[in-house]
């Protein structure tokens, strides 16, 4: 999608960014944004500062921090706890409302999406109608959308673009208009970016001003592709999500039914037969709906955010079973709806983290939740190869643990261990090394 | 330290190694190669001998450790070691 072109024959990456978005839907109805209020992390131990408003910031409130550190900060904040499901649905409205007008949208986070712009500007006559069309989509005049020839360049055009408005980058200009940009705005780790700063590195242009050689040689690969993202050359593709409607199915009772264990019944028939629907045989859902006709002649609905994309019929009936002690009266016809449909082989995600490139889920974010969903993706390959480890045996995993690399006789340079057991081995094997050639371990 | 469950990597297999003229290995058969049918290692010529050593150690175990070994690149380009056991008194390669 990313080789659109617009009416002068340019390719046109946009992005549409709500700055916090996470924290405008929790906070929406319960807290005054203009006052001193942080998302925290739920369900941890040790909860940690998300997100929080200028109010908070000013009180030295950051993101990363610990909430029991943040409320020494800040005695008047206001902490609400992150309410994954509530954030995910209104993400999926975020992006629905862009694809309600024509835009192929890539997801990234909550509250951010790219989309390719040139196909619109037929239907819309001109890039300044289609983003006017887009941004009226978005009540609030918070959202704003920034463009650009490559992903990183609209990213960047979309963080200095006003509230409500939008702010076009042309190609011939991209140089230009990053040679002033701070070096936070790399999708770089906290050390590499320690590590600039350390070289007198201070904007994008001083990066950009280095030979690619000496770059690939103190840095790799990492070094290679910044130093492209700092000359505006993004070479990532867009990966639009292909929409897909939801599919139902409908009970009607003979008569109305008000007992809760017959529509639990019915409920768990129903998900049975959604389940083994031909859609979702590639697709999950993301939500469950129960929708009701009421013997009083009235409708009812509910709707449910699973936390993971399933299509186990038994987790969304279980889903879909504290809904129906909420029906006000006697079922007539019931209705469960599934919706929200994501790619199955979405389930796979990078063990590197992220779509690759520089798209990389967060990987723009300078702030603490991208770190904090870097740390995530670490710990799930941890976690999937301790599942590894215990369905197969310890021998499952094996790693490859240097013990005399100096050594003149080859077979002595590298042993296999069971993996996570490597670290106490290696402490133990390099405090004897002699041993390896005894044959004490062997 | 438990150590039962670790394994050694890269250990000397029994290799067949003619010599050339001037003592140094000059061909060795020491594993089939791939495509290749037949179960029998094939001879393959030495491009060069890169370095030459001698270990003699262990020798206070069971299981002492004296082998000469030539480090080489075979005309396939890849590079080996090969080592004449003195213990066991037969020509070893690895990686």
């Amino acid at each position: 999608m990313d080789g659109g072109v617009d009416s002068g024959g340019e390719r046109v990456v946009a992005c549409c960014w709500l700055p916090g978005f996470p924290l405008r839907v929790i906070a929406h109805e319960q807290a005054d944004l203009a006052g001193p209020v942080a998302l925290a992390s739920d369900g941890e131990a040790h909860p940690v500062v998300l997100d929080c408003t200028d109010a908070a910031r000013d009180h030295g409130v950051e993101p990363g921090m610990l909430v029991s550190r943040a409320m020494g900060c800040c005695g008047a904040l206001q902490v609400l706890g992150c309410d994954v499901p509530r954030v995910e649905a209104a993400a999926e409205r975020f992006v629905q409302r862009l694809e309600a007008h024509g835009a192929a949208v890539q997801p990234m986070e909550p509250g951010r999406a790219f989309f390719d712009a040139a196909p619109l500007v037929r239907l819309y006559g001109g890039l300044p109608k289609v983003f006017q069309r887009l941004l009226a989509a978005f009540s609030g005049g918070e959202v704003r959308i920034g463009a650009g020839p490559n992903p990183f360049v609209a990213w960047v055009a979309t963080r200095h673009a006003p509230p409500g408005g939008w702010l076009r980058v042309a190609p011939e200009e991209t140089r230009r208009m990053l040679e002033r940009m701070p070096l936070t705005l790399l999708p770089a780790g906290a050390d590499l970016l320690k590590l600039l700063h350390a070289l007198g590195l201070e904007t994008l242009g001083d990066v950009a001003a280095l030979n690619v050689h000496h770059v690939a040689d103190r840095l790799g690969a990492d070094g290679v592709r910044l130093h492209a993202l700092a000359r505006g050359e993004d070479p990532s593709r867009l990966e639009p999500r292909i929409p897909v409607e939801p599919v139902s199915e409908l009970l009607a009772f003979p008569e109305p039914v008000a007992n809760v264990q017959t529509l639990e019944s019915a409920v768990q028939l129903l998900a049975e037969r959604l389940a083994a629907h031909p859609r979702c045989v590639q697709h999950a859902p993301r939500a469950v709906v129960v929708s009701c006709v009421l013997a009083t002649g009235t409708s009812w609905s509910a709707r449910r955010v699973l936390r993971t994309p399933t299509i186990d019929a038994r987790r969304l009936a279980l889903t879909a079973r504290p809904i129906l002690e909420e029906v006000p009266a006697a079922v007539e016809r019931l209705e469960l709806l599934l919706d929200g449909f994501e790619p199955r082989a979405a389930d796979q995600r990078s063990l590197l983290g992220g779509r690759g490139g520089a798209l990389a889920a967060g990987a723009f974010d300078d702030d603490a939740p991208g770190a904090l969903r870097a740390g995530l993706d670490d710990d799930r390959v941890q976690r999937g190869m301790r599942h590894v480890q215990e369905a197969l045996g310890e021998d499952a995993l094996l790693q490859v643990l240097e013990v005399e690399p100096w050594s003149r006789v080859p077979e002595r340079h590298a042993v296999l261990v069971p993996r996570g057991r490597a670290r106490d081995e290696a402490r133990g094997v390099r405090g004897a090394p002699s041993d390896v050639g005894r044959g004490v371990w062997n | 330290m438990s150590t039962a469950k670790m394994r050694r990597l890269n250990e000397p297999v029994p290799a067949d190694v003619r010599l050339g003229a001037d003592g140094r290995p000059a061909r060795v058969a020491w594993r089939v190669p791939r495509g290749v049918r037949g179960t029998h290692p094939q001879m393959e010529r030495v491009e060069c001998v890169l370095d030459t050593w001698c270990v003699d150690d262990a020798w206070w175990s069971e299981r002492p450790v004296r082998r000469l070994y030539h480090e080489v690149q075979l005309v396939t380009g890849m590079r080996l070691v090969l080592s004449w056991d003195m213990v066991e008194e037969r020509w070893l390669a690895q990686k």
